[in-house]
């Protein structure tokens, strides 16, 4: 190393080359092609360079700059719009993949499971649909093509599904963490027995599972589940029974008009058997309650696992358990409308029928009157109602200042 | 002969205080620097030699760096000791698709201290190189980003003629790098790396890392 207590040249150029490089790393491509072409030494830095690219709505043009990289020198592709060029096949380097299938023509779609990406660590493929006889969820589980694959995300659409050949071994596979956005009881059997190493799933379940999990033999590897699950007591129920050894796991789902405590009080019984080595658990559980206090203190003396469960309140009679956020999210897919017949909400919030719910689409003029005529009973600054807040600090409820 | 500076807060004649032991380090200008645990743990290299040498009193010598620039670093790292350590790396991270470790490393996000105390370091008096020399000799993680990143937000939206000026950066010789004759062929469209003979600039100069 130079002696750095004289700066004679006063250039960038005093830097070794794995500095340059660090500093490379901080730069878009588009950027990294001012220094391009300056002299020999800098050029041979930038073919070094690892570089992220992201296509998103450029036009062709302002892609050019691309076709000066290496195709090599490319470890993240984001793929959200029309690149013509694109041949993943020449990037052997990539360590991160996202594509999105509605911004991709038909041939490169089909280039996604005819390609070998010996690199390829990180899979995400967002708006998938499937084309009869197609199964290329299996081709990107299988290990053979994407040797090194760990972490994968699939987006399905509305109206395709995990689709799997059952009784096919994937044994190649070293898929360690998959998400899916939906997936269905009949696959999910299938699914856990393909991917043996896995260890940690987040999924959601669109419908109750109304059969037992196909599970010939519980999956021991997996031991981080984020679920979300139509039925929160019993197919969770089914679900531990395939995963024994989980230390991690969170819940959301919707318990309606369920008592609230007695779910918990049931959950507190059967996780322990369970689940033996859980050690965190989250919930984001959406129920109906009139009543203005949340009833987390009882949840919590359940199990130490709830000791974190707390009450937030939404739109009317929405509520929701959760641990890890602190506002309910409002338009989430459980939530019910506000009533039209507000002075039979105010009055009678103890007897109230949930027939007489309004849904947003059958009556949107009625859903905001009700809203403008009882902001009384809309989420107040901390995100919680009617006319209280959660204090951390104190650890109760407190009247709005 | 040396001289002493006092870098912490609490120096005292011995090399203990309440904030655990003291340690001297020394500038290749002579310059000694007494400082304590919080900043020996933000460097690399002062750790391996505080743990690998028994000091004592005596100074760990740093010969890559002058008083100018490990005075700042001193108080960089001084301004540092007490930020929130990074939390330790959970099993589980490897595995969170939540986090993607190939995404582009941000470059906008250095606080306003950071940036207050770069600006003391310069490109036309060569000091911001010292000091991302010197970050990277002693293995100051947090301080060589600060410095990198300087750069790389000076670099952006800049065209290469901009970024040749800006950096003073030399050209090839004449007939080699990229314009060499057995290397044009190929090259069409990129920019010359050979300085014409009648344009201003700097003159081609032998690779420093190369001495």
């Amino acid at each position: 190393m130079s002696d750095i207590s004289v700066s004679v040249q006063l250039r960038l150029e005093v830097l070794p080359d794995e500095l340059f490089l660090e500093i490379f790393q901080y730069l878009d491509p588009v950027d990294l092609r001012s220094f391009k072409g300056l002299n020999r030494r800098i050029d041979c830095v930038i073919q070094a360079t690892k570089v992220n690219v992201v296509v998103q709505s450029q036009k062709q043009n302002d892609l050019d700059y691309l076709l000066s990289l290496v195709p090599t020198q490319i470890i993240r592709l984001e793929l959200r719009g029309s690149w013509s060029p694109l041949s993943l096949s020449t990037m052997t380097e990539l360590r991160s993949l996202t594509l999105d299938c509605a911004s991709l023509s038909r041939r490169q779609l089909c280039q996604i499971v005819k390609i070998n990406l010996p690199n390829l660590k990180r899979l995400a493929v967002e708006n998938i649909e499937y084309h009869p006889g197609e199964h290329s969820v299996q081709a990107i589980f299988n290990g053979e093509r994407f040797p090194s694959l760990k972490i994968c995300q699939l987006e399905f659409n509305d109206v395709a599904d995990l689709k799997l050949i059952h009784n096919e071994s994937l044994r190649n596979n070293v898929l360690r963490s998959l998400v899916l956005n939906k997936c269905n009881w009949a696959e999910f059997g299938t699914l856990l027995h393909q991917l043996t190493n896995l260890r940690r799933l987040e999924t959601s379940f669109k419908e109750p599972g109304l059969t037992m999990v196909n599970v010939a033999q519980p999956h021991l590897s997996i031991h981080h589940l984020k679920v979300t699950l139509q039925d929160p007591l019993d197919d969770l129920k089914k679900i531990l029974k395939s995963t024994p050894n989980l230390t991690r796991l969170r819940i959301r789902g919707k318990l309606g008009r369920k008592d609230v405590p007695d779910y918990f009080k049931e959950m507190a019984r059967f996780l322990p058997t369970l689940t033996s080595r859980l050690q965190h658990f989250d919930c984001e559980l959406y129920c109906i309650s009139s009543s203005s206090h949340g009833k987390e203190s009882v949840i919590r003396q359940f199990h130490p696992l709830f000791k974190s469960v707390q009450c937030l309140f939404g739109r009317g009679d929405n509520r929701c358990y959760a641990t890890d956020i602190t506002i309910y999210p409002t338009n989430n897919e459980y939530e019910e409308s506000l009533p039209l017949n507000s002075s039979f909400m105010r009055s009678s919030s103890n007897h109230w029928d949930p027939y007489h719910y309004y849904s947003n689409e059958d009556d949107e003029d009625a859903y905001d009157y009700a809203a403008d005529e009882y902001s009384a009973w809309e989420r107040n600054e901390y995100g919680n109602g009617p006319d209280m807040y959660w204090d951390a600090e104190s650890d109760e409820w407190c009247p709005l200042p | 002969m040396a001289t002493t500076a006092e870098a912490s807060n609490t120096t005292t004649g011995n090399t203990e205080t309440a904030t655990g032991k003291m340690i001297k380090i020394q500038s290749n200008d002579g310059q000694i620097f007494e400082v304590d645990q919080g900043v020996v743990e933000q460097s690399s290299t002062i750790k391996t030699l505080s743990d690998l040498m028994d000091v004592g009193d005596v100074p760990i010598p740093l010969p890559n760096v002058k008083a100018s620039i490990l005075g700042p670093i001193v108080d960089f790292c001084n301004h540092h000791k007490n930020d929130q350590k990074p939390e330790p790396i959970d099993e589980d991270d490897d595995d969170d698709p939540n986090k993607d470790i190939y995404e582009p490393k941000r470059s906008d996000d250095i606080c306003e201290w950071d940036l207050n105390f770069i600006k003391q370091f310069t490109v036309p008096e060569g000091t911001l190189f010292d000091i991302i020399m010197a970050a990277n000799y002693l293995g100051i993680k947090t301080l060589l980003a600060v410095g990198c990143k300087t750069i790389a937000n000076m670099v952006r939206g800049k065209s290469s003629t901009e970024v040749r000026e800006m950096f003073n950066i030399s050209y090839d010789p004449p007939g080699e790098g990229i314009n060499a004759p057995n290397a044009i062929e190929g090259q069409a469209g990129t920019v010359p790396t050979t300085q014409d003979a009648n344009a201003t600039g700097p003159s081609p100069q032998p690779d420093p890392m190369n001495q």
